[in-house]
């Protein structure tokens, strides 16, 4: 670890303490991530090595770089591509005012970007929100922290035993459907998407489970076997009074042009099979028309 | 992760030339005859897959044999990279299946209940000793290293894919008879594979439509595949040495009485630091 001079603490991340920190030879200003290996008998954590061992084969611009992993002294740190700040940072920087919308557009692109790379390489992020996704100094945007989310359910509580956000999950996650596919990465980048334009005012801030999926249903509608068949034998699947649809989207999302909500509403869509894939999504013609 | 072969790290970086590995291994080689290295990999194969099972949690096969390849190819590649007498073997085997249990998420192998497993599955082996109930920081710091020299290259490609889709491609021509014992042969040449180079020699495909001829020819059923076979576009001169590769090893292992031969194999190898420095 003699390599580098760190600088500042960033943060608190899922399994330990991030650092800004100074490459000594050759200058360069890198993030560290401490690993924690408070559980003797587990080893390396194994969000830790599952974010290694997808950041060693990931390499796209819009997905955050794992530079080296250090092991010195029973420690493990991990050395990223430090980014100047992420989206919340950026949303609470903003102050309320507007952010351009080419600015909205091209986040929204660079996010479906990376998730497209990481899709199409069977790699599913699962666990995306404004505070996982980072931005450097010109605004490119990049995918980071693949290590909380986990194939088989995803955990409550990180390391810090802050709960996990639920704001960005899709309904049928929130229903207890354990077989995730890129569909879960779609919905939450819908989420993000309409709280961009927004200005960080998140589009789904329910309190649990059961407020996050009456939001949902209150906006979309509830769902029924008819547009989702069998969404009654999820697992935790609760029968909610029938809601339709009654605030239209230009008053949710009052920045984002008719072609913007079209899309939208295509990613927000409560059954993961009628729900737009990334590849559909970066056609969309929000990103190629010339607005006005 | 299922992924792209062609841009993995495996690709990049762990597939090689056949020169290559007797350059790496040229420490050992000094100790050891080739014949007797190629012993002493089946014989931590074995080892690995017997970690992996007797201290596996119970789950289906399918999975516990992705824990069992990886952890095999995670014990190849570090001793492509080291020697024997830098790091203890024994060790690196038990932090290859810790490690893989966690990478493949096939939930969580308890280190203690890992170390407490090696007497029963060492029984194979009568004469072999090998004790870690001291040394549970040796085993902490080896999946370090491990993870350090293999540099974090642990999505490991494996054959059972490509096999998949060869065999149903097979199945299209209805006239073979009895697919599925075919395809549990050829699953079971994959799995053998584990016990020779080929992993770190061939991608993925070359060793399953090799395990293919290779499994239908130990059935006396060359002819099923006569017809399908020249139809693929593969580099065959690939294939060929792989197939070559994997009589090779089966020769090998059925001379291998493991129970008497070991220990002298065993006893050869150069003493190291049960702790492992920094590599």
């Amino acid at each position: 670890m003699q390599k580098y001079d760190k600088l500042d603490k960033i943060g608190e991340g899922t399994y330990g303490m991030v650092f800004k920190a100074r490459n000594k030879e050759t200058g360069e200003i890198v993030a560290l991530k401490r690993v924690r290996l408070d559980d003797d008998d587990e080893g390396v954590p194994s969000s830790a090595l599952r974010e290694i061992c997808l950041l060693r084969e990931l390499k796209h611009p819009n997905v955050v770089r794992l530079f080296d992993v250090v092991h010195s002294e029973g420690k493990l740190t991990l050395v990223f591509e430090f980014c100047e700040q992420d989206l919340k940072k950026f949303f609470d920087s903003m102050n309320l005012q507007p952010i351009e919308p080419s600015l909205v557009r091209s986040l929204m692109q660079q996010l479906l970007k990376g998730l497209y790379y990481c899709h199409s390489r069977h790699v599913l992020h699962r666990d995306l929100k404004p505070q996982n996704l980072l931005l450097d100094s010109s605004m490119q945007l990049k995918l980071a922290d693949f290590g909380l989310a986990r194939a088989f359910g995803v955990p409550v509580r990180c390391y810090s035993a802050e709960v996990v956000t639920l704001w960005y999950r899709p309904p049928d996650v929130l229903f207890g459907a354990k077989l995730y596919n890129c569909s879960i990465d779609m919905w939450s980048a819908g989420c993000i998407f309409a709280e961009i334009s927004n200005v960080g005012r998140p589009l789904f801030p329910g309190s649990d489970v059961d407020d996050q999926l009456k939001r949902i249903f209150k906006q979309l509608g509830t769902p029924n076997e008819d547009n989702w068949p069998a969404v009654s034998t999820l697992p935790d699947y609760k029968p909610f009074p029938t809601m339709h649809p009654s605030i239209s989207w230009s008053q949710i999302v009052p920045n984002l042009s008719s072609l913007g909500r079209d899309l939208l509403q295509k990613l927000l869509v409560c059954n993961p099979a009628g729900r737009m894939d990334s590849e559909s999504a970066l056609k969309h013609p929000y990103f190629s028309a010339i607005e006005n | 992760m299922a992924g792209n072969f062609w841009m993995s790290s495996q690709y990049d970086q762990w597939v090689f030339e056949r020169q290559d590995l007797l350059r790496f291994r040229f420490e050992d080689l000094k100790i050891y005859s080739e014949e007797e290295y190629q012993k002493l990999m089946i014989f931590w194969a074995n080892f690995i897959q017997s970690l992996a099972t007797e201290g596996g949690n119970s789950s289906s096969t399918k999975t516990r044999m992705q824990v069992i390849a990886s952890a095999i190819i995670y014990f190849k590649r570090f001793y492509a990279r080291r020697s024997f007498k830098e790091v203890d073997p024994f060790l690196i085997a038990c932090a290859s299946v810790f490690l893989a249990s966690k990478v493949e998420e096939h939930g969580l192998l308890s280190m203690s209940k890992l170390i407490q497993n090696i007497p029963n599955c060492l029984k194979r082996w009568p004469s072999v000793i090998f004790d870690l109930s001291s040394k549970n920081n040796g085993l902490y710091d080896a999946e370090f290293i491990l993870v350090e020299v293999m540099d974090c290259c642990l999505i490991v490609y494996h054959p059972y894919r490509p096999l998949t889709s060869f065999i149903q491609d097979l199945a299209k021509d209805t006239t073979i008879k009895d697919i599925d014992q075919i395809e549990a042969q050829c699953w079971k040449v994959a799995n053998d594979s584990l016990r020779s180079d080929c992993a770190l020699l061939f991608p993925p495909h070359v060793i399953a439509l090799s395990s293919i001829i290779v499994g239908v020819e130990l059935m006396g059923r060359e002819k099923d595949i006569k017809a399908w076979l020249p139809e693929l576009s593969v580099d065959f001169e690939k294939v060929t040495d792989c197939v070559n590769t994997l009589f090779t090893m089966y020769k090998l292992w059925k001379t291998f009485d493991e129970r008497d031969q070991i220990k002298p194999l065993l006893d050869k190898m150069p003493r190291v630091n049960s702790v492992p420095s920094q590599c």
